[in-house]
C-alpha cells in the first residue's frame, strides 16, 4: 500500500460521483458506481490485508502538506492501521452490497443517476473519512457524508416530509458539529497540528498538559469532539432527526443511517480515543470515557423503550439503530476501542440486512410501510423472511449469531467496571428482543392485511440479502479474535466473562423472544389496540415537542430581538433625519427667513424702497399739485422771511 | 500597467458616449476584459518568492502639498483585485440584456469599475479618496435610475448618505494625520506610525464600519441590495463590501497597530454582533434579495473578526494566529465575493423569468429546472461553508487565528454558522422542494450563455476550497509583515 492506492479508495467513488452527475442513464450510472465501489472495495481488502499483519500501535501513515500559513502548517493524508482497515473493508462492502441492492430499487425511478451520484458522494466522504490522518481532513469529509445525507434522506423532494426531514437532519447534526468545530480549534490552539499520527508529534500522540476552563485541556477537546459524535451518531439528545431521516428511500437508510454515517460518531470516539482515554481534571477518577458510557446506555434505554411503540417498519429500525449505537458507546465507554468496533461492525452487517431487507417487504407490499396493514408476508416472500429473520436473530444477540458475541463483550465489559450500565444496557437488550419479535409477529405470519398481495423482489435484491445474512450470523465467531487483538487495550477476552453474564445475556434474549410471541401470538393485529403502543411511547416520548417548547422558542425569541432591535436602529435614523430636518428648518426659516431675508436683505431693500417711494410720490406729473406745493412753498418762505425779521 | 488596468474601463466609458447606443455592451465587456487580463497577467507575473511590493508607478503629482500618483500590487490587493476583475466581466456579461437606456448604464458600470480598481491599487490617500468616491457616485445613479420598484429612491439616498457621512469623517481623520506627517502616503504613514487621539482613529474607521457595513451602520444595506438591479448588487456585495474589509487591512492595521491594539476587544464585540445580528435578520426575510443582503451582512463580518484578532497579541501560542487571520480575511473576501455574487446572480434570473422573488412564490423548482437547482446548491453550500469550497477554508483560516487568541468571541459566531445553515436551508426548502408551483411548470433552465457566465465562480469555488495554497500564496509573505 502506497499513498495512492489508499488515496483511490476515496477517489473512484468520488470520480463516480462526478462522472455520474453529468449521465442521464441510470442504468449506466448504477453501473459505473458500482463498478468503482468494487474497484475500492478489492484495494480496501488490500489495505485490510496489511493491516492484519500490523503488530501493536504500529501504524502507516501519509502526509501532504495542504496550507502553510506562516508558521503553521496544516497538512492532509492518510493513516492505514487496524482500525482504518476494518472500517474501511467494511463501509466497502457493506456499499457495494447495497448499491448492488439499489441497482434493483431504484430501477423505476427516473432520478435514478442522480442518486447513485450521490450514494457516490456519500462513499467517498465516507471513506475520506475512516482513512483520514488529519482531524481536519476528517472534519471536513464529515461534513461531506453530511451533505450526501441531506440529498440522499431529501432525495424524493415533491415530499414535503423528505423535504423538511432532511433539513432537520443536516441541522441538527450539525449543532453537534459546532463542538466538534471547537474542539478542533482548541486541538490546534493547545498543540499546534491537527495530524493525528506524525512520527511523535501528531495530535494522538503528543502529551497535553494544559487546561481549559478547569478541565484538562484533553478532556475539554475529546468532549467537544463527543458533541459531534452524538449528533452524528444520533445519541441523546440530538437523536430527533434519525427517525425522521427514515423518509429517504430505504438502500440510503440502510447505508447511510444504519451501516455507515452513523457510526462515524462512533468510529470518531474510536479514532480519537486516547483523548478520552485521561482523567477530566487533575487527580480525578471521572474520565471522559465514563460520559461516553453513560450517554450511551441513557439513549440505548430511550430508544428501545420507544421503539415498542412504533409502528412504521423503517421507524422501529431507526430507533433500533439509535439504541444500537448507543450499546456502541457504552462498549467504547466501558471496554476500549475493540468492544465498540467489534459491535459496529456485526451492526453494521446485520442492520444493513434488515432495512434492506425492510425495503424488500415495503417493495412487495406496494410501498407500504405501516406494519399494522401487512402479516402473511412469509407465504409469498420466502427469502425475504428468511433474511429479515437471520437479521433479527443477530439483532436480538440470539446465541451464536454475530451479534450474541459483539453484545456479549459490551455487558461483560459494564459488568466489571459500572454495574449500573451493566443492567441498563441488559434492559435494553431484552426491549430490543421484545420490539423485534412484536416487528415480525405483525409481518410475517397470519393473513396479509393490505389491499395488494406482496410478492417477492427481484434477484439483484435478494442476493444481497442472503450475503447480508451469511454475516449476519457468522461474523462474530469469525472476527471476533482479530478485533480484540489488533485493536486497544489489546486483551482477549477484554473482561472476564462472569457466568452472571452470559446467564443474563441469553436470558434477555430468549426472555425478549418469549414475551414478544406471548403478548402478540392470540391478538388481532392491526384491528385491537396494541398493549405496547401506550401514548407515550407513540409520540416518541415527546423529544421534538420539547425542543420546539424550549429551543424552538428560545430560537424564535432571538430572531424577533433582533427584528426589533433592526426596527429600532431605523427608527434612530428617521429620527436623526427629523432633527437633521427640523434643524435645517430652523436654519432655513429663523436664520435665512426672517433674520437675513426679513431683516437684513429684504428688509433693506424695502426700506430703501418705500424711501424712495416717499420721495417720489411728489414727483407725478400732476400740475395743479406742482402749483399747489409752490404756493405752499411761497407762503411758507413768506411766513419764514417775515418771522425771521 | 496598473494604471493602465484602472483607466480601461474609462476609455470604454468614453467610448459608449461617442459610439452608437447599441454598441454599449460590447464596448463595456471589451474593457472590462482589457482590465482582467492585464490583472491575470500581472499576478502571473506576481514574484511571489519575494512578496512585498510590486509593478508599483510613482509620480510626482502636487509637489507643493508632497502628493504622489503611487499605485502597486501587493498580498493585501492581489486576490481582491482578481476578484473585482473577474467579478466586473460576469456584470457586464450579466447585464448583456439590458435594454433600459443601455449608454447611460453601461457608462456609469464602466466608471464604477475604475473606481474600484482605483480604490484596490492606489497607496496614496490623495486619489485613493478620489477612487473611493467614485465608486460610490455611479452606483447611487445606478441604483436611483435602473432600480426597482418605488424604494429604489429611498434606498438609492439612504445608501448614498450613509456612505458619504462616512467618507467625509474619513477624510477629516487623513486630513488631521496629513497635519502631524505631512504625507498622505500609506507606506509612509505605515513607516512614520502615528500617534493620534482616539477620536481620529474613529473618524477613520466610520467611513471603513458603513462600507463593510458593520452594525450598527448596516441598515443601508439591505434596501440598496434589494432595489438594486441585480449586476449592480452583484457588485456591492461581491467587490463594495470588499472595499471595507480591504480598507482595515490596508489602513487600519499597518497605519493604526497601537490603537487597533487598544480597541481590539470592542472591534470583536461588534463584529460577533454584525455576525450574529446578520444571521438572525436573515431568518426572517422571506424576500430572497433581503434574504442574501442579511446573509453577506454576516459572511463579511467574519472578516472583521479576524482582523479584531490582529489587535490581540499572540505571543507564545503554538499557532501563528496571526498569519492565519490575515490568511484567512484575504480568502474571506475572495470566496464570499464569488459565492454572493453568483447567488445574487441566480436570484436575478429568477427574478427575471417569473417577476417575483420572494421564497414563499415558488416550490419545487428542483424539477422544473434541474441545472438551475444544481447551481444554487452549490453555491448555497458554498455559503454555509460545506468543506472543499472556498468558504469553508476561508472560515476555518479565520476561526483557527481567532480562536488562539479569542476562544470565547469565537465560540459565539460558530452560532452564525448555525443560523446560516438553517436560513440558507430553509430557502431551498422553500424554493426548490415540495410540490411544484402550477404557475412556473414552464419556467426555462438555465440557458448555456448562463452557464458559462457561472462557470469561473464554479470553478474557483472549488479550487479555492480543495487547495486555496495557490491563492494564499500572493498573500504568504504579507503575514510576516504583519505585527
Amino acid at each position: 500500500m502506497n499513498t495512492t492506492t489508499l488515496a483511490l479508495i476515496p477517489l473512484l467513488p468520488l470520480l463516480a460521483a462526478a462522472l455520474t452527475c453529468g449521465i442521464q442513464n441510470g442504468r449506466r450510472a448504477a453501473s459505473l458506481a458500482i463498478a468503482a465501489m468494487l474497484g475500492s472495495c478489492g484495494l480496501a481488502l488490500a489495505a485490510f490485508d496489511q493491516a492484519w499483519g500490523m503488530g501493536l500501535n504500529e501504524h502507516i501513515t501519509f502526509n501532504i502538506p495542504w496550507l502553510a500559513v506562516g508558521d503553521t502548517a496544516i497538512s492532509f493524508g492518510f493513516v492505514l492501521d487496524p482500525l482504518t482497515g476494518v472500517m474501511t473493508a467494511m463501509v466497502t462492502f457493506v456499499g457495494l452490497l447495497i448499491f448492488i441492492y439499489s441497482a434493483g430499487y431504484m430501477k423505476d425511478d427516473r432520478r435514478m443517476a442522480r442518486f447513485f451520484c450521490y450514494l457516490s458522494l456519500f462513499a467517498a466522504g465516507m471513506l475520506g473519512l475512516v482513512l483520514a490522518n488529519s482531524l481536519l481532513l476528517l472534519f471536513m469529509c464529515w461534513e461531506i457524508v453530511g451533505v450526501a445525507s441531506y440529498l440522499l434522506i431529501s432525495f424524493w423532494f415533491h415530499k414535503p416530509e423528505a423535504a423538511a426531514a432532511g433539513k432537520k437532519a443536516f441541522i441538527v447534526t450539525r449543532i453537534g458539529d459546532m463542538g466538534f468545530l471547537i474542539g478542533i480549534l482548541l486541538a490546534f490552539k493547545t498543540t499546534g497540528t491537527l495530524t493525528l499520527y506524525d512520527n511523535g508529534q501528531g495530535l494522538l500522540e503528543l502529551p497535553i498538559s494544559a487546561t481549559v476552563l478547569g478541565l484538562k485541556a484533553s478532556a475539554m477537546i475529546s468532549l467537544l469532539l463527543f458533541l459531534g459524535a452524538v449528533g452524528k451518531s444520533g445519541q441523546l439528545p440530538l437523536h430527533v432527526w434519525l427517525p425522521d431521516a427514515m423518509e429517504g428511500p430505504t438502500p440510503v437508510s440502510a447505508l447511510i443511517h444504519a451501516a455507515t454515517m452513523v457510526a462515524a460518531g462512533v468510529f470518531l470516539v474510536a479514532r480519537m480515543f486516547p483523548l478520552f482515554d485521561v482523567s477530566l481534571v487533575e487527580d480525578g477518577t471521572l474520565k471522559m470515557s465514563h460520559v461516553v458510557a453513560w450517554t450511551g446506555a441513557i439513549t440505548a434505554l430511550i430508544a428501545a423503550f420507544i421503539a415498542l411503540g412504533q409502528y412504521d417498519l423503517k421507524r422501529i429500525l431507526a430507533y433500533s439503530t439509535v439504541s444500537q449505537l448507543g450499546l456502541m458507546m457504552v462498549g467504547l465507554g466501558v471496554a476500549g476501542v475493540s468492544v465498540g468496533m467489534f459491535h459496529l461492525l456485526t451492526h453494521a452487517f446485520f442492520k444493513a440486512l434488515l432495512f434492506l431487507g425492510a425495503g424488500s417487504i415495503i417493495h412487495g407490499c406496494h410501498e407500504e410501510q405501516d406494519i399494522r396493514k401487512m402479516g402473511g408476508v412469509w407465504k409469498t416472500m420466502r427469502v425475504t423472511t428468511l433474511a429479515y429473520l437471520c437479521g433479527t436473530a443477530a439483532l436480538v444477540a440470539f446465541p451464536f449469531t454475530s451479534g450474541f458475541f459483539s453484545k456479549d463483550e459490551i455487558l461483560a465489559g459494564a459488568w466489571a467496571t459500572n454495574p449500573p450500565v451493566f443492567w441498563i444496557a441488559a434492559l435494553a437488550s431484552l426491549l430490543t428482543a421484545i420490539y423485534m419479535t412484536r416487528q415480525c409477529m405483525y409481518v410475517f405470519p397470519g393473513t396479509h392485511r393490505g389491499e395488494h398481495t406482496p410478492h417477492e423482489s427481484p434477484r439483484i435484491m435478494t442476493v444481497p440479502l442472503l450475503i447480508l445474512s451469511v454475516f449476519a450470523l457468522g461474523l462474530g465467531a469469525l472476527a471476533k479474535d482479530y478485533l480484540m487483538d489488533h485493536l486497544p487495550p489489546y486483551k482477549n477476552p477484554v473482561a472476564e466473562h462472569e457466568t452472571i453474564v452470559i446467564i443474563v445475556s441469553i436470558a434477555v434474549a430468549l426472555g425478549g423472544i418469549a414475551l414478544g410471541f406471548l403478548i402478540y401470538r392470540s391478538r388481532a393485529l392491526g384491528q385491537a389496540t396494541d398493549p405496547l403502543a401506550v401514548t407515550p411511547l407513540v409520540r416518541k416520548l415527546w423529544f421534538d415537542e420539547l425542543y420546539a417548547a424550549t429551543v424552538g422558542r428560545l430560537w424564535a425569541l432571538a430572531i424577533i430581538i433582533a427584528e426589533q432591535l433592526n426596527e429600532l436602529l431605523l427608527f434612530v435614523r428617521d429620527l436623526a433625519v427629523l432633527l437633521a430636518d427640523r434643524i435645517g428648518n430652523a436654519f432655513a426659516v429663523g436664520g435665512d427667513r426672517k433674520l437675513i431675508d426679513l431683516l437684513a436683505f429684504d428688509g433693506m431693500c424695502d426700506r430703501l424702497r418705500s424711501a424712495g417711494h416717499t420721495v417720489t410720490r411728489p414727483q407725478n406729473g400732476f400740475l395743479p399739485g406742482y402749483l399747489r406745493l409752490i404756493a405752499l412753498g411761497a407762503v411758507a418762505l413768506g411766513l419764514l422771511v417775515s418771522w425771521m425779521k | 500597467m496598473i494604471t493602465s488596468l484602472t483607466l480601461a474601463p474609462v476609455v470604454a466609458a468614453v467610448l459608449i458616449l461617442v459610439l452608437p447606443e447599441r454598441r454599449a455592451r460590447s464596448v463595456a465587456l471589451a474593457g472590462a476584459l482589457v482590465s482582467l487580463s492585464l490583472t491575470a497577467y500581472l499576478l502571473t507575473q506576481f514574484d511571489l518568492a519575494a512578496g512585498g511590493l510590486q509593478f508599483s508607478e510613482k509620480a510626482e503629482w502636487i509637489p507643493a502639498l508632497g502628493i504622489d500618483y503611487y499605485v502597486g500590487l501587493d498580498g493585501t490587493n492581489a486576490l481582491v483585485l482578481l476578484l473585482s476583475a473577474l467579478l466586473v466581466t460576469i456584470v457586464v456579461a450579466a447585464s448583456w440584456q439590458h435594454t433600459d437606456r443601455p449608454r447611460t448604464y453601461f457608462a456609469l458600470l464602466c466608471l464604477q469599475f475604475t473606481g474600484l480598481f482605483g480604490t484596490f491599487t492606489a497607496l496614496n490617500f490623495f486619489h485613493w479618496f478620489l477612487y473611493w468616491e467614485l465608486a460610490l457616485v455611479p452606483a447611487f445613479f445606478l441604483i436611483k435610475l435602473f432600480g426597482k420598484g418605488e424604494e429604489r429612491h429611498s434606498a438609492a439616498l439612504n445608501f448614498f448618505l450613509f456612505t458619504v457621512l462616512g467618507s467625509v469623517a474619513m477624510l477629516l481623520g487623513f486630513l488631521f494625520l496629513y497635519q502631524q506627517t505631512d504625507t498622505f502616503d500609506f507606506i509612509e504613514l505605515a513607516k512614520k506610525g502615528v500617534d493620534v487621539s482616539p477620536l481620529i482613529f474613529c473618524a477613520v474607521l466610520a467611513g471603513l464600519w458603513v462600507k463593510v457595513p458593520l452594525a450598527p451602520l448596516h441598515i443601508w444595506q439591505a434596501p440598496a441590495y434589494a432595489a438594486a438591479p441585480t449586476p449592480v448588487t452583484m457588485l456591492l456585495t461581491g467587490v463594495m463590501s470588499k472595499m471595507g474589509v480591504y480598507g482595515f487591512l490596508r489602513l487600519i492595521v499597518p497605519i493604526f497597530p497601537e490603537q487597533l491594539k487598544q480597541h481590539a476587544d470592542a472591534l470583536m464585540a461588534f463584529a460577533l454582533v454584525t455576525i450574529l445580528w446578520g444571521a438572525f435578520l436573515a431568518l426572517r426575510q422571506t424576500d430572497l434579495k433581503r434574504l442574501l443582503a442579511f446573509s453577506s451582512l454576516n459572511h463579511v463580518a467574519y472578516c472583521i473578526l479576524g482582523v479584531g484578532a490582529l489587535g490581540i497579541a499572540a505571543d507564545g501560542l503554538k499557532v501563528d494566529a496571526h498569519a492565519l487571520a490575515t490568511q484567512g480575511i484575504i480568502l474571506q473576501m475572495f470566496a464570499h465575493g464569488l459565492a454572493a455574487a453568483g447567488l445574487f446572480y441566480l436570484v436575478g434570473l429568477l427574478e427575471k423569468r417569473t417577476g417575483l422573488c420572494d421564497r414563499n412564490d415558488f416550490g419545487g423548482l428542483s424539477s422544473v429546472a434541474p441545472r438551475f437547482a444544481a447551481m444554487f446548491f452549490i453555491l448555497t453550500f458554498c455559503s454555509l461553508g460545506l468543506p472543499f469550497m472556498a468558504g469553508f477554508a476561508a472560515e476555518f483560516l479565520i476561526f483557527s487565528g481567532t480562536f488562539a487568541v479569542a476562544p470565547g468571541v469565537t465560540a459565539a459566531a460558530t452560532l452564525g454558522l448555525l443560523a446560516t445553515a438553517v436560513f440558507l436551508l430553509t430557502m431551498l426548502q422553500r424554493v426548490f422542494t415540495g410540490p411544484i408551483n402550477e404557475q412556473y411548470r414552464s419556467m426555462p433552465d438555465l440557458t448555456r450563455n448562463e452557464i458559462l457566465i457561472l462557470t469561473p465562480v464554479m470553478i474557483l469555488i472549488f479550487w479555492a476550497g480543495i487547495y486555496p495554497t495557490t491563492w494564499l500564496e500572493f498573500s504568504q509573505k504579507l503575514t510576516q509583515m504583519i505585527p
